[in-house]
């Protein structure tokens, strides 16, 4: 007879959850993706739309860890498992959040972007890429995969860093309307730095959760 | 289908001229799992012993009110008091197997309520013992003396005798209290399973247990029900500051 089977099957459908929230967050950033290579309003506004959901999913992983805390007592790598799956779902709703600001980006912009949408494109790509590992570890509980996965953030960072040099010689330069054409999209480049961030920080839990190590990767 | 299965109404209960539970309201639910809980003394094992008439026994205790066992009031004159025990089993604090073989405490009642068929009765006990998860650690010892099961399996086989009498609700009083850690779960891993087809009623001194297993808790203090609700309210925002102090570990 298993014991705790009951425990043990909420604990699993409270990750379930953290796992299904991440491939909802997927999807959003690969609707952002095809919004922004033709400027989509509409898919844009779906974006925005689907963020509700994300949250909603998040609000109810709150709620059942917070009964299985109060409930069930867990501890040890249960506990980490509660615990790093509240964290987990905290950057993955904050990693919604860009999306959808990325969305409002597209939906106002006014002039034209083409010079900086290719390089919102190529930071987008490679955010996807680390946010589908990211989860492909979560799932795994695989610190290696976490660890390489957040190796690229690195390279995300520079690539930003770069991204915001070129702009500042646009300021320099040119008319008005492309400055701030310009400081939109520096915006957006930050939202995808910091998304990039989280990701890192969902690294750092994954090996906490599995051996109790508190890591700082960048 | 008749979703309560006891109904209590303004209950007063006095052991002479002690009152020991007051005003109590309370319906217990169908195939839920309640918890009582509540300091020492505070008359949640009196509450549970009203509700198969285990109070009798003691000679000044009296009660006042109504108890409703589905729709039959089990105070009233002339009540079948021997159907509604066998309807309403019980589970003791202490495991009490009989000092016979494992299969004859199984088959005590059935044979006690006249049945005689070996065929009958072995799969009255098979049964049993399987809904109790006893099963498979004593299928191939029946024959020998329950008091020599470990107290966790003793206490499975108090819960498999209660079973074979096809109770609708199961009683329990502290039924974990003398059980060690892994045992104690083995006994929650259970009633969770039993719930399926009975009612129970537990007693419990242990909060985090009462939070584990039940769907319902009703709070006792100084023989009143301070707060009755849903687990999942009762262990995370309590409307009642009593409620709140007692399970926090404030007092009690």
């Amino acid at each position: 007879m298993q014991n705790r089977k009951k425990f043990i099957t909420e604990l699993d459908a409270l990750n379930n959850k953290v796992l299904d929230m991440g491939k909802e967050i997927v999807l959003s950033f690969e609707n952002v993706l095809s919004a922004c290579k033709t400027m989509n309003v509409s898919l844009a506004n779906e974006i925005i739309l689907h963020d509700k959901f994300i949250n909603d999913i998040e609000v109810s992983i709150n709620v059942d860890a917070y009964l299985l805390i109060a409930k069930q007592c867990p501890v040890a790598t249960d506990l980490r498992r509660v615990i790093t799956a509240l964290k987990i779902a905290t950057d993955l709703e904050r990693i919604g959040d860009y999306a959808v600001n990325i969305s409002k980006y597209i939906i106002k912009t006014k002039h034209d972007n083409s010079q900086y949408i290719k390089s919102i494109i190529k930071l987008l790509e490679y955010f996807l890429k680390m946010i589908r590992g990211i989860m492909d570890a979560v799932s795994k509980d695989n610190i290696e995969l976490a660890l390489q996965i957040n190796e690229l953030d690195e390279k995300l960072d520079n690539e930003y860093k770069n991204e915001v040099k070129n702009l500042i010689k646009v300021g320099k330069t040119k008319s008005e309307e492309e400055v701030e054409e310009a400081m939109r999209a520096l915006l957006v480049f930050k939202q995808i730095e910091r998304a990039g961030d989280h990701v890192t920080n969902i690294a750092e839990n994954i090996v906490y959760l599995v051996n109790g190590k508190r890591v700082e990767l960048n | 289908m008749d979703k309560q299965v006891f109904n209590i109404m303004n209950l007063d209960l006095y052991y002479g001229k002690f009152q020991a539970l007051k005003n109590i309201n309370l319906i217990i639910e169908k195939n839920k799992v309640t918890a009582l809980i509540g300091p020492s003394g505070c008359g949640k094992s009196t509450f549970l012993r009203v509700l198969n008439r285990m109070n009798d026994l003691i000679d000044d205790c009296h009660i006042s009110g109504e108890v409703y066992f589905h729709q039959e009031d089990i105070y009233r004159e002339k009540f079948d008091v021997i159907d509604l025990r066998t309807r309403v089993g019980m589970v003791f604090q202490k495991p009490n197997p009989f000092p016979m073989n494992i299969y004859d405490n199984v088959a005590y009642g059935p044979r006690c309520q006249g049945i005689k068929d070996k065929d009958e009765l072995d799969k009255i006990v098979d049964n049993a013992l399987k809904s109790a998860a006893l099963y498979d650690e004593v299928s191939n010892r029946l024959k020998e003396s329950a008091l020599s099961l470990s107290g966790g399996q003793q206490q499975r086989l108090c819960i498999a005798r209660a079973i074979a009498m096809e109770p609708e609700v199961i009683l329990m009083d502290e039924p974990t209290s003398a059980l060690d850690p892994i045992a104690t779960l083995k006994i929650e891993e259970l009633i969770n399973d039993l719930k399926e087809k009975y009612t129970i009623i537990i007693v419990t001194h242990s909060m985090q247990q009462a939070a584990r297993i039940s769907d319902n808790t009703a709070f006792f203090l100084t023989g009143e029900i301070v707060e009755m609700d849903l687990t999942n309210k009762i262990f995370t925002t309590p409307k009642n500051q009593k409620t709140e102090d007692y399970i926090t570990g404030r007092f009690g």
